[in-house]
């Protein structure tokens, strides 16, 4: 069981989970943990030989019943690929399957804020290649999440609706756009290849979707994330954050939306938060998002 | 900017039609439909749950209107703060 404190000069809280120092980091292949479990062979998380999408509780948790949860989710039991090679169908379950865990975990009396998200590539620290995500269930409103209805209090009503708006009517750093979902570097990006995939209706969370909501919303990720492998011809490191409306009652509703935060600067060189960042919080960058933005359609059509 | 609260909802009762499914001693529970895929709830040996979750073509997908799955959670539930 980890512990909270609050950190009173950051306002914020800190979770200390002490006994994640002992999980596992990047086995051999031939002792992946997200593996299906084969006759014959060491058993795994999942003692089955074949299956779908998996989702598992987190057998080194940030955090667990009774404060929050933690899950793994496991993209396919093939320990090769990524989100952008799952065949279309697969994505576009993944997409109910966050929408199921959203639902049952929202519904939590000790989980206020229901976060999917995805690291991929040991530049952001990943500790399995097996293609997954994960969810926490924090038993609080974390700070990104509560900045984000800030937004809306100070611009009026819904920000990202707004700054959808503004991206659409400048045009500029619009990645793919499609009936229903909309992709774009945003204006004041942090990172050189930031991206929000966003909504164009007002959905709250996953819940509030039509399925064909969730079916293009599944292919704009997939295409993104093909267009982000062809940028430097290699993958593409990210953390994937998908925002929703925190389910503890009495706060305000959200709007969906996924923020892509790549730290590849450059094919070979990493964004490091360091001093302006860590210190005053401010991000320095040497990237302008229109540039990136436009790098990355052309590695979008080139990705087909 | 409407506010749909988020609530807590009632476990006895199916979502999309399915079963309110528990893991039998067994370790396996009947499988649930939700939207399009199909779930099937296991318990692992060290009490940990293990959800499998599989394309289930044929029925019509559920749509909007499952705001209300997560209907009458108490308010209050947020962590106070301890500091």
């Amino acid at each position: 069981m980890g512990e909270l404190r609050f950190n009173e000069l950051r306002g914020e809280q800190v979770d200390y989970a002490i006994h994640r120092q002992e999980r596992t980091f990047l086995p051999p292949p031939d002792h992946d943990p997200l593996d299906p479990t084969l006759p014959g062979r060491e058993p795994t998380e999942i003692p089955v030989p074949a299956f779908e999408i998996a989702v598992i509780d987190n057998r080194f948790p940030a955090f667990e019943a009774p404060l929050g949860a933690a899950e793994v989710v496991v993209y396919t039991d093939c320990r090769e690929g990524s989100l952008a090679t799952l065949a279309p169908e697969r994505a576009e379950a993944l997409m109910w399957v966050w929408r199921h865990r959203y639902m049952e975990l929202g519904a939590r009396e000790d989980v206020d804020y229901v976060y999917i998200f995805e690291n991929r590539g040991v530049e952001v620290g990943v500790t399995l290649h097996h293609p997954h995500g994960q969810i926490y269930g924090y038993p609080f409103l974390p700070p990104i999440p509560a900045l984000e209805l800030a937004a809306d209090e100070r611009l009026g009503g819904c920000a990202p609706c707004k700054l959808l708006t503004d991206e659409l009517a400048d045009g500029r750093r619009i990645l793919i756009g499609t009936d229903a979902v909309v992709a774009y570097v945003p204006y004041a990006a942090r990172w050189a290849y930031e991206a929000h995939v966003m909504l164009r209706a007002h959905r709250a969370s996953l819940l509030d979707c039509e399925p064909a909501e969730l079916r293009t919303l599944a292919s704009v990720l997939q295409t993104l994330v093909r267009g982000y492998d062809a940028l430097f011809q290699r993958p593409f490191p990210y953390v994937m954050a998908v925002h929703q409306a925190p389910t503890v009652a009495g706060t305000p509703s959200g709007h969906l939306h996924v923020e892509f935060y790549p730290p590849l600067r450059t094919a070979d060189k990493l964004k490091y938060l360091a001093g302006s960042e860590q210190g005053a919080g401010t991000f320095i960058s040497d990237t302008l998002p229109e540039e990136s933005a436009a790098a990355l359609r052309q590695a979008i059509a080139r990705a087909g | 900017m409407a506010f749909n609260p988020p609530g807590l909802p009632d476990e006895s009762q199916p979502r999309d039609g399915a079963p309110a499914a528990q893991a039998s001693e067994q370790g396996h529970a009947p499988s649930e439909r939700y939207g399009p895929i199909a779930i099937e709830r296991l318990v692992k040996d060290d009490g940990r749950a293990l959800l499998l979750f599989s394309h289930a073509p044929g029925d019509e997908p559920a749509g909007r209107g499952h705001g209300d799955e997560l209907a009458g959670r108490a308010p209050g539930a947020a962590l106070a703060q301890d500091g």
